[in-house]
């Protein structure tokens, strides 16, 4: 440990016998961000009823992911059956998003 | 013992303030888009066959939306009209719809779509980058990672359709 973070970990504690203590007390603060952050994360999943209680500008500064099911019915099925997709069919079905419930499923041949 | 309790305080804020934001589907939201469209937009009075028949939002082609849609528009209604969700596999079987999200990539079932919906009140919404050049009223598309919306004025009109100026003045307007 450098010089000036002892200094500063035996001013934070008060002197070299509250060390222990002070490092105990790190430990549990620490524990307790990581409890708050994952408090807080939960919270962003959205129920269908606070979906419906945002207004249109929140549902604008929801940040969105692009794993979403967009696109042609076929192409889904196709995947889901497990053929390759051959990136060509891939861009005429103008498909800028990559289907949820394809995602993993596909593989593309350039 | 003031010093612990304040850095307690000070980690809390810290924690909440850092809390990764967790991202959430694009269907979600577009779903949620479809109910607000439903709401903050008016149709004429013909395209109801009485006062208490479904308004309904129709998907064309596969279903992209899971439960989400369904969820969101369970036990909702406009001016008496109940809220419903219809699916259709073909062009052919969309009948009576007041939107109609078109989940449709093919450009001549698209084209064939927006052939049989001319001059009816059915708001036609999609995800397809000429969506709009081809005859759709509302596209949704992505931009950093956030939902927009460009709406076609010309053609909204022409379907007798008013969209509220909420959702007007957030939309990308193009004619």
């Amino acid at each position: 440990m450098s010089f000036s973070l002892k200094v500063f970990f035996l001013r934070l504690a008060g002197g070299e016998r509250n060390l222990v203590y002070t490092y105990c007390k790190a430990i549990l603060f620490a524990a307790l961000y990581l409890y708050a952050n994952t408090v807080t994360s939960q919270n962003n999943t959205l129920s269908a009823n606070e979906f419906k209680k945002l207004s249109l500008e929140e549902l604008m500064n929801l940040e969105v992911t692009s794993l979403a099911p967009n696109f042609n019915y076929e192409m889904i099925e196709a995947c889901i059956m497990g053929q390759d997709l051959l990136a060509k069919k891939y861009i005429e079905f103008n498909a800028v998003e990559i289907p949820r419930s394809v995602y993993g499923k596909i593989s593309i041949r350039f | 013992m003031k010093r612990g309790y304040s850095f307690i305080i000070l980690i809390s804020i810290w924690a909440v303030l850092t809390a990764q934001t967790t991202p959430v589907s694009s269907a979600e939201v577009k779903a949620a888009f479809l109910y607000n469209f439903a709401t903050f937009s008016e149709w004429p009075a013909d395209a109801f066959n009485n006062e208490s028949s479904p308004f309904v939002i129709g998907v064309l082609g596969g279903n992209p939306f899971g439960n989400a849609l369904n969820d969101i528009v369970a036990n909702e209604s406009k001016n008496g009209h109940p809220l419903t969700i219809k699916y259709f596999a073909k062009v052919e079987d969309v009948k009576n719809c007041h939107i109609l999200f078109m989940n449709v990539g093919k450009p001549d079932i698209q084209a064939q779509a927006f052939a049989m919906l001319k001059k009816r009140s059915v708001l036609t919404i999609g995800d397809t980058p000429d969506f709009i050049n081809k005859g759709g009223m509302v596209r949704f598309f992505i931009e950093n990672s956030k939902l927009r919306f460009q709406i076609n004025l010309d053609t909204v009109k022409e379907s007798n359709i008013v969209i509220s100026s909420k959702l007007l003045r957030l939309a990308e307007i193009s004619k």
